[in-house]
C-alpha cells in the first residue's frame, strides 16, 4: 500500500559508501544467477547464515546474498532511501562501521531468538542485507527523527509522513511478525533480524551520543525550513534562538534571525543580529559581507562600531562600491564615537577616497582640515600638512 | 595512547558484539545428536525430492543435494553408524529411544523416524485375548513418503513391526490441536456450545470431564498448560481404542492379508471393542479419513445414513463396526476389497 521514495532532507555529498554497498549486492546477485548447482550448494552451505552450524564469517557473507530479484530490489530501495542520509550525517567510515556492526548484531539476534524459541529452525539458512539495513534505519531514526519520509500511497499518491511514525509502524510490523514466528506461524522472513538490527541501530546511536548532533540538526532544519516562511515563523524563531545559545558565533544564523526580525520593518533586535552577522562575516565570509551590509544599510542606515565600520568601508571601496564607502565613512566621522585610532583612520580613508577615487579635491582638503583640527597631536600631521600644501598648489601627490 | 584506545566507544561496541556472539554460540549450540538428526532428516527429504523430480536437471540437483547431505551425515556420524546400513541406523536411533523404519520399493525409499514416548506390554480382548508389546510414538521427525507427498490423510493410528505395535499419536495430534484452538478461543459455556463442528461435538462426548475443566470452568489460565493437559488427557482416553486396533493387527500378523485389509480390520475391531466418537468421526469425515479406509468409511456412512449426529452413540458405533467386520469375514468379498484397494508405498503408518 505504501512505498517509500525519499525523505525531505537535503544531501550534502555523494554517498559513495552506499553506492558501493549496492553495487556489491547487485554484482553478487548477478553472478550467482544460473550458477552451477554444485557451487550453489556450496554457497548455500558456507556463505548463508545457519544459526545451528554457523561459521563466524557467515554473519558478514550472508549480508551480500539475496534470494530473489524482489528481495534485492526491496532492500536496495530501503538502503538507498535511508543509507545515503546516514552516510551524509556520520561520514562514510562511521557509516560502514554501523552497517556491519548492526548487520552482525542482527544475524546474532536472529540466531539467538531461533535458538531460544524456534529450535526446529536452527538449520534453516538466512540471507540478505535487511538486518544491516534495519540497523541503518534505526540510526536514521535516531539522527533524523525530525525528518519526513516521502511515500507513495497506493503506489501513486505522494504523501509525507514523519519518520518517527513510518519507522515506528515498520518496527511494530516486524515485531509482530517475530511474535507470530515464535508462535509457529511459518513465514520466510527473518523478522528478528530486522528487529535486532533496528534496536542495535538505535542503541548504538545512543551510545555514540548522536543525540546532540541530532537535536542541533533538528533546530537547523527548522530554521532553514520555517524561518523564512509565513507558516511556522515563531517555531523557526525559537529554534534559531535555541541554536544561538550554543552557537553564538554563527554568522548565517544571525543573518537569518536579522532577516526574519526585520521582515516587517526595522527592529532593534534585527539591527543587532545584522551587526553581529556582519562583524562575524568580516572574518569568515568576506565575499558575501558587502552584500549583507548593503541589505543592512538599506534597512537601518546606521553604521557599525568604528573598528568594524572602517574595515567594512574599506571592503566596500575595494569592491567598487565607492559611494556607499564614502557615505559610511562620512557617517562615521560625523558620529558621536570617541576619537580613537579607527576614527583617525576613517578621516584619512575618506580623504583618500575623495582624492583618488572621486577626484573631489576640495572635499578631500576639507576632510584633511577637519582631521588636523580633530587630531592636532596626530603622528600623521606632517604628512597631512604636506598633502594640503601640495593640493593648494594644484598638485596631486 | 593506551587509555585512548581502551576508552574508545567503537572498541566497546566491538566488544559488545563479541559478547553477543558468545551468548548466541551458547544458545544455538547443537549437540552431535541434533546435528545427525538434522542431516539425516535433510538426507531423507532430499531422497524424497529425487523421487518427485520432474525433469532430469531437477533430479540431478536433488541427487547432488542428497549426496552432499549424505557426505555431511557421514562426517558427523563417523564411528557411530553407516547411513547406508539399515540395521546400524536402526540400532543408533533405538539406543536413543527413537523408532526408525525404512521401506524400500522400486520407486524409492520411504522413511519414518519418531521418538518413543512410552512402551510396555498390553493385553486386549478382541474378543480373543491378545498380548503384545507396544510403543507410543510422538511427533515424527521424518514423515513417510506417502505423507510427504499426499498429505496427512495417509497417516495411520497403528502399525506393527517386528512383533511390536506402534501407536502413532501424531495422526490425531493436529485434529486435537485444532479442536483445542477453536474451543479455547470461542470459550464455550455449555455443552451446546461444543456443537460448532462434528469434531468438537464428538470430542465433548468422549471427554466431558476434561472439556468441562479446560473450556467451561477454565481451570487453566495459561493456554500452553491447558493445551498440554488437554492433549495428554485426550490421548489417554483414545489410547484403549488404538491399543485394541493394535491387538487386531498383532493377531493378523501371520495372515496373508494385504496391509490395507489388515488396517481396516484393526480399525473396525477398535471401534467394535472400545468404541470412541472421535475415532469414529475421524473415519467417517471426508477431510480426515485415511486413504486406506476410504471405502470402509463409505460403508459405515451407508450403515448409519438415516441417523443424525445426536442419535449416534457408542453402542451403535460398536454394532455397526461388528456388522461390517463380520461381513468382511466373507472371503469372496475380502478378495474383492483387496484386489481393488492395494496401494503402493505403505510404510507402517
Amino acid at each position: 500500500m505504501f512505498i517509500p521514495v525519499g525523505t525531505n532532507l537535503k544531501l550534502k555529498q555523494v554517498p559513495y559508501a552506499t553506492i558501493g554497498l549496492l553495487l556489491i549486492n547487485w554484482v553478487v546477485y548477478v553472478f550467482t544467477q544460473g550458477i552451477y548447482y554444485k557451487t550453489d550448494f556450496l554457497i548455500w552451505r558456507y556463505f548463508y547464515l545457519q544459526p545451528g552450524e554457523a561459521y563466524p564469517w557467515q554473519l558478514i557473507t550472508s549480508m551480500f546474498f539475496h534470494g530473489s530479484l524482489w528481495h534485492l530490489l526491496g532492500n536496495s530501495v530501503y538502503l538507498w532511501i535511508f543509507g545515503i542520509y546516514v552516510e551524509d550525517k556520520v561520514g562514510w567510515k562511521q557509516y560502514l562501521f554501523l552497517y556491519f556492526l548492526t548487520g552482525i548484531a542482527a544475524g546474532l539476534i536472529h540466531s539467538t531468538m531461533t535458538g531460544l524459541f524456534m529450535r526446529d529452525k536452527l538449520m534453516i539458512p538466512t540471507l540478505g542485507a535487511s538486518g544491516a539495513i534495519s540497523g541503518i534505519m534505526g540510526v536514521y531514526l535516531y539522527r533524523c527523527y525530525y525528518s519526513k519520509i516521502r511515500l507513495l500511497l497506493f503506489f501513486v499518491i505522494p504523501i509525507q509522513i514523519p519518520a518517527i511514525i513510518v519507522l515506528g509502524f515498520w518496527f511494530l510490523q516486524d515485531f509482530l511478525g517475530g511474535i507470530a514466528a515464535i508462535k509457529g506461524i511459518h513465514q520466510n522472513v527473518a523478522f528478528w533480524a530486522h528487529v535486532g538490527g533496528f534496536v542495535t541501530g538505535l542503541a548504538t546511536s545512543k551510545y555514540l551520543k548522536y543525540e546532540g548532533q541530532a537535536k542541533r540538526e533538528k533546530l537547523e532544519h527548522t530554521v532553514s525550513t520555517r524561518l523564512g516562511k509565513r507558516e511556522g515563523y515563531a517555531e523557526g524563531m525559537m529554534a534559531a534562538e535555541q541554536l544561538l545559545q550554543t552557537d553564538a558565533h554563527n554568522p548565517q544564523l544571525h543573518l537569518k534571525m536579522a532577516q526574519a526580525k526585520s521582515r516587517m520593518g526595522g527592529s532593534e533586535k534585527g539591527k543587532e543580529h545584522y551587526q553581529q552577522a556582519i562583524k562575524l562575516m568580516l572574518d569568515t565570509d568576506r565575499e558575501k559581507v558587502a552584500e549583507v551590509f548593503v541589505e543592512y544599510w538599506k534597512k537601518y542606515l546606521t553604521i557599525l562600531e568604528p573598528q568594524y565600520q572602517l574595515r567594512m568601508s574599506r571592503l566596500l571601496a575595494r569592491s567598487g562600491n565607492t559611494s556607499l564607502a564614502r557615505a559610511t565613512l562620512e557617517s562615521l566621522i560625523n558620529s558621536d564615537y570617541p576619537p580613537d585610532r579607527s576614527m583617525e583612520a576613517a578621516y584619512l580613508d575618506l580623504a583618500k577616497l575623495y582624492e583618488q577615487e572621486l577626484q573631489q579635491y576640495d572635499l578631500a582638503r576639507a576632510v584633511y582640515h577637519q582631521y588636523i583640527k580633530k587630531f592636532p597631536q596626530t603622528e600623521h600631521r606632517t604628512f597631512v600638512e604636506n598633502k594640503l600644501r601640495l593640493m593648494q598648489g594644484g598638485m596631486r601627490l | 595512547m593506551f587509555k585512548k584506545f581502551f576508552s574508545s566507544r567503537y572498541l566497546h561496541l566491538c566488544l559488545a558484539i563479541l559478547a553477543l556472539y558468545g551468548v548466541t554460540w551458547y544458545i544455538t549450540y547443537t549437540t552431535e545428536f541434533e546435528k545427525i538428526m538434522n542431516r539425516f532428516r535433510r538426507y531423507c527429504y532430499a531422497d524424497y525430492e529425487v523421487r518427485t523430480s520432474k525433469t532430469s536437471m531437477m533430479r540431478l540437483k536433488a541427487e547432488f543435494t542428497r549426496d552432499q547431505f549424505a557426505e555431511q551425515l557421514r562426517s558427523f556420524s563417523a564411528g557411530l553408524f553407516d547411513c547406508r546400513k539399515e540395521e546400524q541406523v536402526q540400532a543408533y536411533f533405538s539406543s536413543r529411544n527413537f523408532f526408525y523404519d525404512i521401506s524400500k520399493t522400486d520407486e524409492g525409499n520411504s522413511y519414518l523416524l519418531a521418538p518413543i514416548i512410552s512402551s510396555g506390554q498390553y493385553e486386549a480382548q478382541i474378543p480373543d485375548t491378545v498380548a503384545f508389546r507396544y510403543a507410543i510414538l510422538g511427533e515424527e521427525e521424518i514423515i513417510p513418503f506417502s505423507v510427504y507427498q499426499e498429505g496427512p490423510w495417509t497417516s495411520v493410528f497403528v502399525s506393527e513391526k517386528n512383533g511390536t505395535v506402534y501407536i502413532h499419536t501424531g495422526t490425531l495430534d493436529s485434529l486435537l490441536r485444532w479442536c483445542f484452538a477453536v474451543l479455547w478461543k470461542l470459550e464455550p459455556r455449555t455443552q451446546k456450545d461444543f456443537d460448532i463442528d462434528d469434531a468438537t461435538h464428538y470430542l465433548y462426548r468422549d471427554l466431558p470431564a476434561v472439556c468441562q475443566e479446560v473450556f467451561i470452568e477454565r481451570q487453566f489460565y495459561d493456554e500452553e498448560t491447558a493445551r498440554e493437559y488437554f492433549l495428554e488427557k485426550a490421548l489417554q482416553s483414545l489410547l484403549p481404542t488404538m491399543l485394541a486396533m493394535g491387538a487386531r493387527m498383532m493377531a493378523d500378523k501371520e495372515t496373508s492379508f494385504s496391509a490395507r485389509y489388515k488396517y481396516e480390520r484393526a480399525y473396525l475391531t477398535g471401534l467394535a471393542v472400545r468404541p470412541q466418537y472421535t475415532l469414529f468421526n475421524y473415519l467417517v469425515t471426508y477431510g480426515l479419513c485415511n486413504t486406506l479406509t476410504r471405502s470402509l468409511a463409505v460403508e459405515v456412512r451407508k450403515q448409519l445414513r438415516i441417523m443424525g449426529v445426536r442419535q449416534i452413540n457408542v453402542e451403535i458405533i460398536s454394532q455397526a463396526a461388528q456388522k461390517i467386520l463380520a461381513e468382511r469375514q466373507d472371503s469372496a468379498l475380502r478378495d474383492l476389497i483387496e484386489d481393488r484397494r492395494e496401494l503402493p508405498d505403505f510404510c507402517y503408518r
